[in-house]
């Protein structure tokens, strides 16, 4: 009930009254209308074909990261997360800069096969943005598998490809189907991309158009709105049914084998694919990320324009003027890394105190704790702008509570969302404790709560604080909630990231969105060193 | 009166009845095994015992030295019952080194000042030969070094009962002889009633005053080990304890026989019987002999060397 009733409160409760604000009317004139119907197709075909991509690329890097082993696999696995560490604003940006029609830095040496603002370019950015996610999945799938599996096959005669087509890929179906169903919601869920790829060519998805209505204001925004939101609501729950589904699957069919972490895989690798393999990392973690990235980096170090009109040249004029600027004369910047870093802090500190309590409530009782994990999970699987709208419908004075324009409503939308990601890591991580660590506490004369503080507690104090940092860095780079949920006096460093871009100033937003990866790099490096290797990337 | 008390325990769970109403009594200073297979419910026991499970509302009561542990709606919490228990994964705490596991009791309990504590850890750890080694951690420790930490963490609050749950299960055969034997000797001399929960015979044979033999959650039988093992009261007993071997003769007639009361006997007297295997045990030689009077082959031991196809004469003694 400790749990249920916050959830009720702040979820639910929201979600319901937003759906109170559909009528039918409504439903058939925002649905009638061309330019729904229109968003909702480049939705889908955006989500799918990125999801499509994400997958691909990320099968083919999982199927060596997770069966070989070589030097230098640590930092060439970092390299591939960063994308996913990374707020997807800052990754937008960065592709706008490099690669924007009219004065894209490397589109004149490193041409894109497609123009950047289009659908095929929103779809490739999308694909680049969630490789890592899909990256993971699988990678893990993979782990897990007995490496004999596939020894067994290349020793009845099968080629490497032949393993991989009839062993490791048909073992691999369901984790794979389900990557694209995350990708998927992932991507129809993403507000910064499509604001920052699409919008310049009218490729709008369903979460800008509920950006764009909103913005229109009055009764026509706060009533179509809502009607998008349910849209975007209805096709993103097939996708969390489609993951709980599959990995209930999966549970019953893992297959472990005597050594399930051993890479036995390795010697099967022969060393003409390792060789293609590592020119295909490079070559694509360059364009993916590596590139743009640098020409994000070099713009902020010259003067605004210099590097589009006179290229490498510019480095003689090299300059910390946008830092100095956001950093020290921009007091809106200021104002927004203090909010994020407080408001932030306070909502993983409350994720954590809330992950706590569950695991409490769950005890060691599996089927309890899946529970837990499961309405957890809801909230992060709902589209962050369905949520904040829900938020705004609900808190804006309504029920004699306004949380509007206060940081409490953001606030409450952090943790809501992200509860999930520090509860899973911290639920495993107590799972794979012996319960006799806990029992011997007992017989031997602790209480339940001296258990608690003098046994559960320190032994799962690394799984805390990284969970504590692991749910700070995506609320640090949060924007699609924080677009809709801030106000004058509560800025964060997405919001001020999204409004220099929309002033033009490409300098100060590039320098902010460095400044923010650099924190965020930091942070993740923390907390593996706090956790020593179990939590970060 | 006895010192442990167990009357009509009984425990469920889901629907299934892990232990049917047992009842088992235990004097001071006895070292009792809980001997059966997987399932028998001999470690349901212990945890009852421990309370760490709850009996089922029927049960009778656990007395311990004129203490109502569980009965009906009484139920002592683990912490209150200053039992000693060794979990079979040894449970040593990973956060804490080897002195602070030992003296985790000592300090949640606070009995006595840091000096005192540290006394009673040194004198506990001497007992188990770990002083040594205080500031190690459990993943520092070997397999039979982390078993002496757990019996140190139960000895040191001298235990009104020491439980032991498979204690030398996760053990090789050198150090789990070596290791019994030490445990048997520390119980003895400190007097303490302890209950062992083993599926090994021979652990249960060697170590124990009484042996009690548990079958699907009920008692099958207990005594000395001795009396148990040379006549078996029942046939489960008897294959349990002494792997009897069922045989039919020629008219289909059933019969049980202890291999080990199988004996050579020299002069041609005796059942005639071919050799049509032999095993290497070390000490002895296992054999399987075919014969005419039996239709499957006996299972003997012996400790002579006797060649495959030979004939020798068997005698068998009740």
């Amino acid at each position: 009930m400790i749990l249920l009733i916050p959830l009720l409160i702040f979820f639910w409760f929201p979600i319901g009254e937003l759906l109170s604000h559909v009528s039918w009317a409504q439903v058939e004139e925002v649905i009638l209308s061309s330019s729904f119907t229109k968003a909702l197709l480049q939705t889908f075909w955006s989500g799918g074909l990125g999801a499509l991509l994400s997958v691909v690329v990320a099968t083919y890097f999982a199927h060596f990261f997770a069966q070989a082993e070589w030097r230098g696999q640590r930092l060439q696995r970092l390299l591939l997360l960063i994308p996913y560490l990374i707020p997807n604003f800052v990754l937008a940006s960065a592709y706008v800069l490099s690669w924007n029609p009219a004065t894209g830095v490397l589109g004149a040496h490193l041409p894109l096969p497609f123009a950047l603002y289009s659908l095929s370019g929103l779809s490739f950015v999308f694909g680049v943005a969630h490789v890592p996610v899909a990256f993971l999945l699988v990678e893990d799938r993979i782990k897990k598998m007995d490496p004999a599996l596939f020894e067994a096959a290349r020793l009845s005669g099968a080629s490497s490809f032949q393993t991989l087509r009839k062993i490791e890929l048909p073992l691999l179906m369901p984790s794979l189907v389900s990557g694209f169903a995350l990708c998927f919601a992932l991507n129809i869920s993403a507000f910064a991309i499509p604001a920052w790829i699409g919008a310049p060519e009218r490729v709008f998805t369903l979460t800008y158009k509920i950006y764009q209505t909103l913005q229109m204001g009055g009764v026509e925004g706060m009533t179509k709105a809502p009607v998008i939101a349910l849209v975007l609501f209805l096709i993103s729950l097939p996708s969390f049914v489609i993951n709980g589904w599959i990995q209930r699957r999966e549970q019953k069919f893992v297959t472990v084998g005597a050594k399930p972490s051993a890479k036995g895989g390795s010697s099967l690798l022969s060393r003409r694919s390792f060789v293609i393999f590592q020119i295909c990392f490079w070559s694509s973690q360059l364009v993916f990320w590596m590139l743009p990235f640098a020409a994000q980096i070099l713009s902020t170090l010259v003067p605004p324009g210099c590097l589009q009109l006179e290229g490498l040249a510019c480095l003689s004029e090299v300059t910390l003027r946008s830092y100095r600027y956001v950093l020290f004369e921009l007091s809106e910047t200021q104002v927004a890394i203090v909010t994020s870093l407080i408001y932030g802090g306070v909502a993983a500190l409350t994720i954590v105190l809330i992950s706590l309590t569950a695991l409490n409530v769950g005890s060691t009782k599996v089927q309890r704790l899946r529970f837990l994990d499961w309405i957890f999970a809801i909230p992060l699987a709902t589209p962050g702008a369905v949520l904040a709208l829900a938020m705004i419908v609900t808190y804006s004075g309504k029920y004699g509570i306004n949380l509007y324009n206060t940081a409490a409503i953001a606030v409450v939308a952090y943790i809501l969302k992200h509860t999930s990601l520090c509860f899973q890591p911290l639920k495993n991580g107590y799972l794979n404790i012996s319960p006799t660590l806990f029992e011997a506490g007992r017989v031997f004369g602790a209480t339940k709560s001296q258990v608690w503080t003098q046994i559960k507690l320190p032994i799962l104090r690394s799984e805390i604080v990284g969970g504590f940092f692991l749910v700070l860095i995506p609320i640090l780079g949060e924007l699609t909630m924080s677009i809709f949920l801030t106000s004058p006096g509560f800025r964060t460093i997405g919001t001020v990231i999204f409004d220099l871009q929309d002033y033009a100033d490409h300098a100060s937003a590039g320098a902010l969105s460095v400044l923010l990866m650099l924190m965020i790099l930091f942070l993740n490096e923390l907390a593996r060193w706090i956790s020593r290797g179990r939590v970060g990337y | 009166m006895s010192y442990l008390s167990i009357q009509r325990l009984s425990k469920t769970f889901d629907d299934t009845p892990v232990l049917k109403g047992l009842h088992l009594e235990v004097a001071k200073g006895e070292f009792v095994s809980l001997l059966g297979a997987s399932g028998s419910g001999k470690t349901t026991i212990l945890r009852c015992l421990a309370g760490l499970e709850r009996p089922d509302f029927e049960s009778g009561p656990i007395v311990l030295n004129g203490v109502e542990l569980s009965h009906k709606r009484v139920f002592m919490p683990p912490e209150k019952r200053n039992l000693g228990l060794v979990f079979q994964n040894y449970a040593i705490w990973p956060h804490l080194n080897l002195f602070e596991n030992v003296a985790f009791p000592l300090r949640v309990k606070k009995v006595g000042d840091s000096r005192k504590i540290e006394q009673r850890v040194n004198d506990v750890l001497e007992l188990v030969q770990l002083q040594e080694l205080t500031q190690r951690y459990g993943y520092q420790l070997s397999g039979g070094q982390q078993q002496r930490v757990a019996l140190a963490r139960a000895l040191v609050m001298s235990p009104d009962l020491l439980l032991l749950d498979e204690p030398l299960s996760n053990l090789d055969a050198i150090l789990r002889e070596e290791l019994g034997i030490q445990i048997r000797k520390l119980t003895k001399k400190l007097g303490l009633t302890t209950i062992l929960v083993t599926h090994d015979q021979s652990e249960a044979l060697s170590l124990s005053d009484r042996l009690v033999l548990l079958n699907y959650g009920e008692i099958e039988t207990q005594g000395r080990p001795e009396e148990l093992y040379r006549n078996p009261p029942t046939e489960f007993s008897a294959r349990f304890l002494s792997k009897a071997q069922e045989i039919f003769d020629l008219k289909r007639k059933r019969q049980l026989f202890l291999p080990r009361n199988w004996s050579i006997l020299e002069g041609g007297e005796g059942i005639a019987v071919t050799i049509a295997s032999r095993i290497f045990l070390g000490s002895e030689y296992q054999y399987l002999a075919e014969n005419s009077q039996y239709k499957s082959p006996i299972l003997f031991y012996s400790p002579r060397r006797i060649e495959q196809d030979e004939v020798v004469h068997l005698q068998y003694r009740e």
